[in-house]
């Protein structure tokens, strides 16, 4: 296996990892620098996006990413975005209004969304919708429908 | 919606606030999730996310005879390229994925037995005649498919070896002590030699019942005596986990002329696949979810559950109940089409009511709020047939090739139904006067913290911050009972409540002591016991006592500041007279709204109204979200889900609804108290499942005149019906007596 120094701004500072270039960022980001707020959802195809980071602001598929690609470069994981005295308004407003049920997907979701409402602040409905389309999620929480919903106390005993 | 909130705030429009109206009460208020924060952080450590110094890697060679071999190996790539070495032999064994195959005379056997691993049956009146004396008699077939939980974390567990030589498996699964007991059997050691432990876990929806995962884990520990990490690869857990049950359901249903329901003939035949995963369990729901909150004068329903070499079957949201309840909706909904009767007048007119006869042959034991949710969904359905009429009407007049269709599914959901009927919790005063509370309801993501923390604040009168939980740890926590069944909130929450009023009594006489008053004179708040009427203030403080202090009395007492509660039901259903599983029922009821590209097949769901009796709504917003995903799952059951064996390898080739599968999302959280439950809830997680499926496919079937009878409704198979419906064959598709 070959190994290099790979230089890059992490969540605001520098690090250096020496990995095999090839290696995924995913991989790099979990095992060798122990981030593990970014989550392996699928066999490193890219198919489900709970691995998805911002690379210079871009939402990327850290599994299909090699380490060699952030030279230089940008990451932020969610670990960056924000921590529990000092909440980013994405992830507030996940836990108020209940988004959060097993969490395997929201680190990868809150990402995207905040790629989306970096370049487009006033997002509709439909760009939510497909900025989150790669983000699988299970317990389907998080709905871009309108919160319709009442709660109507019945009195009968049964 | 918290991509706009955020979105929001972060224009800075500094006056979005969430909930208008914060309850101060931890109950029936949007209380904030306990574990919420260390999710959306990325600091929630799931099984996976645990390093140890010295951790093996393993992986796991799988063949579809019995036996497997386990690699251990310093990496998982080690442990791959192990797999990978290990040529085994085979020879193929005769063998069947076919039900149909499996259940025929002189068909080889699985087992050295016949293949029917377990049966079941409800029958009483007197069908042939109440049948011959119907004015209309239907007959139905419905056939569903299997279906692949694919929770976003894959399976995984991390083993070791504890500080007290115990064998410790961290994993996620839905009863940890039992999988205490089967890794002691398997490795013959005493259960308290080994430790079981539920962490953050990233969602199961049944599939993490399996116990394999801990198994193994627990095996490669003992052997080795070093940490060990089992994370199933995505196309493991889709070859290895267990699926859904595909079931074939036969229906004869028999009504008057006025839409009065009569007798009832249901044949179900379920695909266990070639382990029992619980599959010997599943007839009896089959057979209970497929006659619904309905009064019948006569039933013969009867469930076998089929051993093939197929996928094993296991639990799946809904345990066995969701397939039939697709049948049995759909079926009345032809059975009104027949009749030319509106479905929701139909299901008001044939609703259960709590003391009558149930399609079990006995009344149910827990209120029953199903005409309740009836009248609460009435306005929405009239409304939105009103707009899918219109719809229509303008798609005809510009010829556009899409219909609408507005379609109502009920369902009645046996919940709480396994495990004991008595159930306990622990409640502590700790040291510096905060409360600790032990139980085992395992939480996956369906929010069962939360509701144990809420729970125990409320019995206590304390803020949720002055309430630490400890939940699902073998060495640590009491046997709760299996998490499952939706029975968390209402049986685990039921003991949580008790012990936590029990330990108050016990803080309030010490303290009572102390302060020289009577107990009743007290009241417990944050961090101290006070008099109630007494202003607390600096300048004229009435006489109070810390919590810390009422422990230091207990400590030189000798009285313990770990107290026992229980909930039991078992005095309520004796066990002379009760059956196996006790009949607390919850219902539902759906309204799909679909638009259908006549072109192509394809089907957006644009609106779903959920109406579900919750007992009481401990948290609103957790059961609003608890519904919705339900929605969605019951969504991709109807339409895109089909796991094929061999063939479904992960999520390229199984569909899962995604963000813009996403229709619009209304709730109705109807309260009719529950008899038992801790302040009167029931259960639900489960059962919000069960009316998705019908009221979508109903809803798919009558906009474009034809009846869907295979799940999923794939773009395909709508596609087919429409072109057939089309054709001379038209109206051939259901076999109807109909009495002049």
């Amino acid at each position: 296996m070959c190994e290099m120094g790979i230089s890059f701004t992490l969540n605001g500072q520098s690090v250096t990892v020496h990995a095999d270039p090839v290696s995924n960022l995913l991989d790099v980001l979990r095992d060798e620098l122990g981030l593990t707020g970014t989550k392996r959802g699928c066999d490193y195809e890219g198919e489900c996006g709970a691995c998805t980071v911002l690379l210079d602001g871009q939402p990327v598929r850290s599994c299909l990413t090699p380490v060699a690609k952030v030279a230089g470069r940008r990451v932020l994981t969610i670990e960056g975005l924000g921590c529990p005295d000092d909440l980013h308004p994405l992830q507030r407003a996940f836990v108020e209004t209940g988004a959060v049920q097993c969490g395997y997907c929201t680190p990868g979701m809150i990402l995207a969304a905040k790629a989306l409402l970096d370049r487009e602040p006033h997002p509709t409905r439909e760009q939510i919708a497909e900025a989150l389309e790669g983000n699988l999620c299970r317990c389907y929480r998080l709905h871009p429908g309108p919160d319709g919903s009442r709660v109507g106390r019945c009195t009968h005993a049964g | 919606m918290a991509v706009e909130l955020a979105a929001a705030r972060m224009r800075g429009e500094r006056n979005q606030v969430f909930d208008e109206n914060p309850v101060s009460s931890p109950i029936g208020g949007s209380v904030l999730r306990t574990d919420a924060i260390e999710k959306v952080t990325g600091r929630a450590r799931y099984a996976e996310d645990v390093t140890m110094p010295g951790l093996l890697h393993a992986s796991v060679l799988r063949s579809p005879h019995p036996h497997v071999a386990l690699v251990v190996a310093h990496s998982p790539e080690q442990a791959q390229a192990g797999a990978e070495a290990i040529v085994a032999r085979y020879k193929p064994l005769p063998h069947t994925f076919d039900l149909t195959e499996a259940l025929e005379d002189g068909a080889f056997s699985i087992y050295g037995r016949g293949n029917v691993l377990a049966d079941f049956q409800v029958s009483h009146g007197d069908l042939e005649a109440t049948l011959a004396a119907s004015d209309v008699v239907i007959e139905t077939g419905y056939r569903t498919a299997y279906l692949e939980h694919a929770a976003l974390e894959r399976e995984a567990a991390l083993g070791y070896v504890d500080e007290e030589e115990r064998v410790m498996v961290v994993a996620g699964t839905h009863e940890p002590h039992w999988a205490q007991g089967y890794i002691a059997d398997v490795l013959a050691l005493e259960p308290s030699c080994v430790r079981v432990v539920v962490p953050p876990t990233g969602g199961s929806f049944g599939g993490k019942q399996d116990p394999w995962p801990l198994l193994a884990t627990g095996l490669m520990v003992h052997l080795t005596r070093r940490p060990v990490r089992l994370a199933y690869s995505r196309q493991e857990s889709f070859d290895a986990s267990p699926k859904r049950h595909p079931y074939q359901v036969n229906y004869e249903i028999g009504a008057t002329r006025e839409g009065q329901l009569t007798g009832v003939r249901v044949r179900i035949d379920a695909n266990t696949g070639g382990y029992d995963a619980h599959g010997q369990y599943i007839a009896d729901f089959a057979v209970t979810a497929s006659g619904g909150p309905y009064q019948w004068q006569a039933v013969d329903a009867y469930a076998q559950v089929v051993h093939t070499n197929g996928p094993k079957s296991g639990q799946f949201r809904g345990f066995g109940t969701a397939q039939s309840a697709f049948a049995l909706e759909c079926t009345l909904d032809e059975l009104c089409q027949a009749l030319g009767t509106d479905p929701l007048e139909f299901r008001l007119r044939n609703a259960l009511q709590q003391s009558a006869n149930s399609f079990l042959g006995y009344p149910v034991a827990e209120s029953l709020g199903y005409t309740e949710v009836l009248e609460a969904i009435w306005p929405r359905y009239a409304a939105l047939q009103e707009s899918v009429k219109a719809f229509n009407a303008r798609a005809k007049a510009d010829g556009q090739l899409a219909r609408a269709g507005l379609g109502l599914a009920g369902m009645w959901y046996r919940f709480g139904k396994s495990g004991s009927l008595r159930v306990e919790a622990h409640a502590e005063l700790a040291k510096d006067g905060h409360f600790v509370v032990y139980c085992s309801a395992p939480d996956y993501g369906q929010g069962a913290n939360t509701a144990m923390s809420q729970l125990a604040a409320e019995a206590l009168g304390v803020s949720r911050k002055h309430v630490e939980l400890v939940n699902a740890d073998t060495t640590l926590t009491p046997d709760s009972g299996i998490q499952g069944a939706s029975r968390s909130t209402y049986f685990v929450g039921g003991a949580v409540r008790q012990a936590a009023q029990n330990l108050k009594l016990q803080i309030l006489a010490t303290a009572a002591e102390l302060l020289h008053r009577h107990p009743s004179d007290l009241a417990l708040v944050d961090g101290r016991v006070v008099c109630r009427g007494d202003p607390v203030s600096p300048k004229r403080p009435g006489p109070w006592i810390s919590l810390a202090a009422v422990g230091h009395e207990f400590d030189r007492m000798g009285k313990a500041r770990r107290v026992v509660g229980f909930f039991d039901l078992s005095p309520v259903f004796p066990k002379e007279t009760r059956p196996e599983y006790v009949p607390l029922f919850v219902t539902g009821a759906h309204l799909a709204e679909v638009v259908v590209d006549l072109r192509t097949g394809e089907v957006q769901v644009a609106r779903v109204v959920a109406a579900h009796d919750v007992g009481r709504a401990v948290n609103p917003t957790d059961a609003k979200g608890q519904i919705e995903g339900a929605v969605l799952m019951g969504l991709g059951a109807a339409l895109m889900e089909e796991y094929l064996p061999g063939a479904s390898t992960g999520f390229g080739d199984y569909y899962l609804p995604t963000a813009k599968s996403m229709p619009q999302i209304e709730v109705m959280l109807v309260e009719v108290p529950g008899q038992y439950g801790p302040l009167g809830v029931k259960g639900l997680a489960e059962a919000a499942m069960l009316p998705v499926t019908p009221a979508i496919v109903n809803a798919v079937s009558r906009a474009i005149g034809a009846r869907i009878r295979e799940l999923p409704a794939t773009p395909e198979r709508v596609l087919r019906q429409v072109r057939e419906s089309a054709g001379p064959q038209a109206g051939k598709s259901r076999r109807q007596r109909v009495d002049e």
